[in-house]
């Protein structure tokens, strides 16, 4: 097997008889390495936010006036 | 292909979440919430229930109004409807169903040792939450708007684990790596070896005993992924292998928290199990929350166990393709000239085992490491704080206001079992305690805590150190919201993880790998608790 059909197990294909052009059953990145990639952005994103929200007092909610 | 449908349902979540938010800050649900005792959430019920609100409206009218193009960006929007679909579930239970079933729990009086039947079988908003994705997706099918959505949880749950490197301490980090290397190391070398020795006697293929061993040895679903190539495993064999490891690892997520509860473990101890013996992640992540519902320190233990164990995946990856190369040219005649373990050629495919190991290494656990190491440099600290200051992830301030001084029937309990406290370091910590009715520096918390695990003061007394000394430490602002946004990445993943879980996938697993992978499994699980309840206090975990 190659490596990239070993990403291609797709356990549900069988049961819905319908597979999406890219991702897997599990994910809808093309690889895990992409999705990983996406969530390290996101947590950094987050952390930088959240940073930002407490020593700066940016946020959503500041700008609305609800907090 | 053009994934996005046209159909109000992420309109009409959006507006449910919009009216929620309105609600709950109108206080038209002061009532339910007094009733379920959830007062502590309005502000979440709040804000993201206005947050999602929006988007979902916001991306409901896209879905209905605008224009429907294939792409990137069709393929996407049509993702947030799942996602939302998750969300809502979670919210709805984490808010309403949880905390109801605990009301019915305790009107039902205790059970077992004072415990209520919600605390015992851990019937939190993560373990419902899980159930409510299995009824959903098992009774009556995710909405066709919602299944691309669906397969977002992972990130969820990744993302999770990442951000979690922010609640790390380098001194946690030490403490923690010694225990979690000595257990991992045992139980992840022992497991692959093993199912590889099963295999054999079972007369199980040598690519189906290979990846079996990947994943119930290391980290589940990636690790089979990642050491399929090396050992040729065909599509078949990964499935069933996948499905070994759900079937187990979801028995599990809810069979581990009721053994610890009724064993009484402490989170750490518990965390530690977790990581060890449950095979998945996100199982992991899962039982460890479900445990601990309402604190991470269970969670934080179970994931540095967990990354751990994803830290050996490259030496299992290397084990396995010179196992194979051993095992195919015995079995199967002589090898190829010129193969290595760098470039394995069994067969007609060349496989490069670094390349398998550098492409297929979880590139998460990079992403937690590089949080901790963010967080070593302490920007995430108050100002004047340093990381020694820190104790479990708090900092010592003891500018106390004088009703959280000790009282004068707490320090007279102290006194009383001062003649009891040998170590000269502890005793100068209660002498000092007693003397200013506060601790006075990190270093007599330290002590205290000694004191206190030691186990030889009174109820009162040891009522008054805890209280002592939660009083003089504080969790920096900012560590409460990474705090909240991990819970609930991990709600959404779980909550998600629930849905992706078919009975038709579970029946993936069949035959010998299941009972393989069944053994295994339950050698691993019963020897990783009976090594760490002989063992937790000297490796570092508290124990019973």
């Amino acid at each position: 097997m190659t490596n990239d059909r070993s990403q291609n197990v797709d356990l549900q294909t069988t049961e819905t008889g319908f597979q999406y052009h890219r991702g897997s059953a599990l994910s809808i990145f093309k690889s895990d390495r992409r999705e990983d990639l996406v969530a390290l952005v996101c947590a950094l994103l987050i952390a930088l936010g959240v940073w930002a929200h407490v020593n700066l007092g940016w946020g959503i909610f500041t700008w609305l006036g609800l907090k | 292909m053009i994934y996005t449908k046209r159909h109000p349902a992420v309109l009409i979540i959006g507006v449910i979440l919009l009216a929620l938010g309105y609600a709950t800050q109108a206080g038209l649900f002061n009532g339910v919430v007094k009733f379920l005792g959830t007062g502590r959430l309005k502000p979440e019920m709040i804000h993201l229930s206005y947050v999602f609100g929006a988007v979902g409206v916001v991306i409901g009218l896209l879905k209905l109004l605008g224009p429907l193009r294939e792409g990137s960006l069709d393929y996407y929007r049509s993702a947030i409807g799942g996602a939302l679909f998750i969300l809502l579930i979670a919210m709805l239970v984490r808010w309403f169903l949880a905390p109801l079933v605990a009301v019915w729990s305790r009107a039902a009086g205790p059970i077992i040792g004072g415990q209520y039947i919600h605390s015992v079988f851990g019937l939190n908003y993560v373990v419902l939450g899980i159930m409510a994705g299995l009824i959903v997706v098992n009774v009556f099918g995710i909405p066709s708007w919602a299944q691309n959505g669906v397969r977002m949880s992972r990130l969820g749950l990744k993302t999770g684990v990442i951000l979690l490197g922010t609640l790390y301490f380098l001194q946690e980090i030490l403490h923690l790596g010694v225990a979690s290397f000595t257990l991992i190391g045992i139980f992840v070398l022992g497991s692959v070896g093993l199912v590889l020795l099963m295999a054999r006697m079972m007369a199980v293929s040598n690519s189906m005993g290979g990846v079996l061993s990947a994943g119930v040895g290391v980290c589940g679903v990636s690790a089979a992924v990642a050491s399929a190539p090396v050992v040729q495993a065909k599509s078949a064999e990964i499935a069933y292998t996948i499905g070994t490891i759900l079937l187990w690892g979801v028995g599990c997520m809810f069979i581990f928290p009721v053994i610890g509860k009724l064993l009484g473990m402490s989170n750490e101890a518990f965390g530690a199990w977790a990581g060890t013996g449950i095979l998945n992640s996100a199982q992991v992540a899962g039982a460890a929350l479900a445990y601990q519902p309402d604190g991470i320190e269970a969670l934080k233990v179970a994931e540095i166990f967990n990354i751990t164990r994803i830290l050996f995946l490259p030496l299992i990856v290397v084990w396995l393709a010179l196992w194979y190369v051993r095992r195919e040219t015995v079995v199967g005649g002589p090898v190829p000239a010129g193969h290595s373990v760098g470039a394995m050629s069994v067969g007609a495919p060349k496989v490069d085992v670094w390349q398998v190991i550098v492409s297929k290494f979880p590139l998460f656990v990079i992403g937690f490491i590089i949080m901790f190491l963010i967080n070593l440099t302490g920007v995430f600290l108050p100002k004047g704080v340093t990381a020694d200051n820190l104790w479990k992830g708090k900092y010592f301030d003891n500018k106390l206001k004088t009703e959280r001084l000790l009282k004068d029937k707490d320090l007279a309990a102290l006194r009383a079992d001062l003649p009891k406290v040998k170590l000269p370091a502890q005793k100068a910590a209660v002498e000092r305690l007693i003397a200013n009715k506060k601790v006075m520096s990190l270093g007599d918390v330290h002590a205290l805590d000694g004191l206190s695990r030691a186990k030889v003061l009174s109820k009162d007394s040891a009522k008054a150190v805890k209280s002592a000394s939660s009083a003089v430490l504080h969790s920096p602002k900012i560590i409460g919201w990474f705090r909240d946004w991990i819970v609930w990445l991990f709600a959404f993943g779980l909550t998600g993880l629930g849905m992706q879980i078919t009975l038709a996938s579970l029946k993936q697993a069949g035959g010998q790998p299941l009972v393989i992978g069944g053994v295994v499994g339950t050698i691993k699980a019963v020897g990783s608790l009976v090594f760490i309840l002989i063992f937790a206090r000297m490796l570092g975990l508290e124990t019973l």
